[in-house]
């Protein structure tokens, strides 16, 4: 398959008085012409930050350095024009949290509709009428009497779907979606995981990017996975591998750590992104760690996966 | 030590239409010294209105609720307060929990200011119980990570010897590895100390994993409730079965459906403790509207089924 987007050595640091947040540091990634990418990793690893700066949503404290190529060009270069066009029409996000994402004072139709109109030229009139189209496809119904109303009328998986319903109508090649299933209950996130199959069905060219850190979502939806730790990704395996036989030593921690595995914590907390150790950042919480890992391991090919441990030299 | 009997909670709203909702609908509940007893129900089916009326946070509608021998419902303010030095609740957000402009030290300390102790050594005790360390003391709420808040809020509902803690889904917001480590600490803690852990949760995963018992609630009742492992591994009441049915991702996802949720009774307009209120159950029958637990192999289940 080739690949829709491709991260080169990416940096992104944050610049605070109290020093420099490594927040992604050294990043390769690519995300395939449709494939689902789950990119998982505990809550400050670097995932969402990874995610909006494809975007180039970032605040202006930042420091950026490398390459996201997409579509032939570098997207930390464009312009600001240029990056608007990319942005919500070709790389659509789909926000984390569903209460505070909609506008509260504009109906939630004129907010599905606005991507239309702003990217794919339509009058108000066809873009509503796709407005209602699309809350049917995602089972808002009725769409047309739903799509009156305000974001306060709907419940939480509702906004979601909206969300998602808003990311996609202007046929994005590839749909960002950062933590979709954070603090809801299983049977809603069983209609997440349809909803993101619906998606996948409708349009098969169409690559997601999944930033999560539920396990057993990743399972079930993710062709690949990417592993986060500290700023590093660490592993990049099919899905169905990672699961059987993670090869990281953090993987392999993150997956015990599991109810249905044994609920074993790792040991330890995750290092400072501030002044982040040298070499393998994993490596206090290792059970494997040995002199070598002082020093940064590249990225080892074992089988279909690539891994960043020395384990696998 | 705990006892729930015949506890209603009907929350109503409105002036001059008045509207009723009936949170907890005629429930009877006990947890045993130093047990863990999970409640499992989807969001909105009473589960943590069920937990505020067992500290007495909100007082029940109609119903006692027994503790260490005593009805708490008829108590007089300061005698319940002193009674809540036994009870504690650890939040599902530490962070709304937290004042955000006192440092750690004073939360944890607070309890015990309350409460007329002077013993600050004791707040580094708790610390030490809970994994933070001292520097943590000097921080703010918005320094700490989640798995830190929560550390502190543990640290904070234990100030005082609790022999009964609800655990309003102290781990619905963590990541799994940081979840793993608070529930290792839950249950390290329940070993030392023998507490009593009401363990409120959606994630039956961890309710399997926690708990010695479970009940199932569904609209305001429990609908099942016995050993954690039976009750899950082979469920009776058909909502049980629905529940333990949608955990299984991967099967469900697979089927084709449509996206249009399944439709779920919440919370009921009517008092009426003897009627089943999962009313899209295949096997309804005239029964049902009169059922009372049935008690089946050491498990309670109300439904026709287990007679």
């Amino acid at each position: 398959m080739d690949n829709l987007l491709v991260i080169e050595d990416l940096h992104v640091h944050f610049l605070l008085n109290s020093g420099r947040v490594r927040a992604v540091d050294g990043v390769n990634l690519s995300v395939k012409k449709g494939e689902t990418l789950c990119l998982i990793g505990e809550s400050g690893s670097g995932k969402s930050v990874l995610g909006l700066s494809m975007l180039r949503l970032l605040p202006s404290n930042v420091y950026i350095n490398g390459r996201i190529i997409f579509d032939g060009k570098n997207l930390l270069e464009l312009g600001e024009e240029e990056i608007r066009k990319i942005r919500g029409k070709k790389i659509a996000w789909v926000p984390q949290n569903p209460a505070t994402s909609l506008n509260p004072v504009l109906k939630v139709g004129f907010q599905v509709a606005e991507p239309m109109i702003l990217h794919l030229g339509l009058d108000k009139t066809r873009a509503w009428s796709k407005v209602v189209k699309l809350l049917d496809f995602f089972g808002i119904r009725p769409a047309e009497k739903r799509a009156s109303e305000y974001p306060h009328q709907f419940s939480g998986g509702m906004r979601q779907r909206v969300l998602v319903a808003m990311g996609t109508s202007t046929n994005p090649e590839l749909i960002i979606a950062d933590e979709p299933t954070k603090g809801i209950d299983a049977s809603k996130k069983v209609q997440v995981v349809r909803l993101f199959r619906r998606i996948r069905e409708e349009r098969e060219d169409v690559s997601l990017l999944l930033i999560t850190h539920d396990l057993p979502l990743a399972r079930v939806l993710a062709d690949r996975i990417a592993v986060m730790y500290c700023g590093h990704v660490v592993e990049v395996s099919e899905a169905k591998t990672f699961f059987e036989e993670p090869l990281h030593p953090y993987s392999k921690a993150l997956l015990d750590s599991l109810p249905s595995r044994g609920l074993k914590p790792i040991k330890g907390f995750s290092p400072s992104m501030v002044n982040p150790p040298e070499g393998c950042r994993f490596r206090d919480r290792c059970d494997f760690c040995s002199s070598r890992c002082e020093e940064l391991p590249p990225f080892f090919d074992a089988g279909q996966s690539t891994v960043r441990c020395w384990m696998y030299a | 030590m705990l006892k729930g009997e015949k506890l209603y909670k009907v929350f109503e709203s409105g002036f001059i239409k008045k509207k009723k909702i009936v949170a907890v609908d005629g429930i009877d509940i006990e947890i045993k010294e130093g047990e863990t007893l999970a409640l499992v129900g989807e969001s909105g089916s009473g589960k943590s209105t069920l937990g505020r009326l067992l500290l007495m946070l909100i007082k029940p509608t109609r119903g006692k609720i027994i503790f260490d021998g005593v009805d708490i419902t008829a108590l007089k303010p300061k005698e319940l307060r002193k009674t809540r030095t036994k009870m504690q609740l650890i939040p599902q957000h530490p962070d709304e929990a937290m004042d955000p402009r006192w440092k750690i030290f004073d939360s944890i300390a607070e309890p015990l200011k309350i409460h007329g102790i002077d013993d600050f050594d004791r707040v580094y005790e708790l610390i030490d119980m809970v994994g933070l360390k001292e520097e943590h003391l000097d921080r703010f709420p918005h320094e700490l990570s989640g798995g830190e808040l929560q550390r502190a809020a543990i640290a904070r509902a234990l100030a005082l010897n609790p022999k009964f803690v609800v655990c309003d889904e102290p781990t619905s917001m963590l990541d799994v590895s940081v979840q793993a480590q608070i529930l290792r600490l839950l249950i390290d803690l329940q070993r030392k100390l023998g507490i009593a852990y009401l363990f409120i949760t959606h994630d039956l995963e961890v309710a399997e994993f926690m708990a010695d018992r479970i009940a199932v609630m569904y609209a305001g009742q429990i609908v099942e409730e016995g050993n954690a492992e039976k009750v899950l591994g082979d469920p009776v009441h058909p909502y049980t079965k629905t529940l333990v049915e949608s955990l299984d991702l991967e099967r469900n996802t697979n089927e084709v459906e449509s996206t249009e949720p399944r439709k779920v009774l919440v919370a009921g307009v009517e008092e009426n403790g003897k009627e089943c209120k999962y009313y899209q159950c295949p096997y309804r029958s005239s029964k049902c509207s009169n059922i009372e637990a049935i008690a089946l192999n050491g498990r309670r289940v109300r439904c026709v089924l287990a007679e």
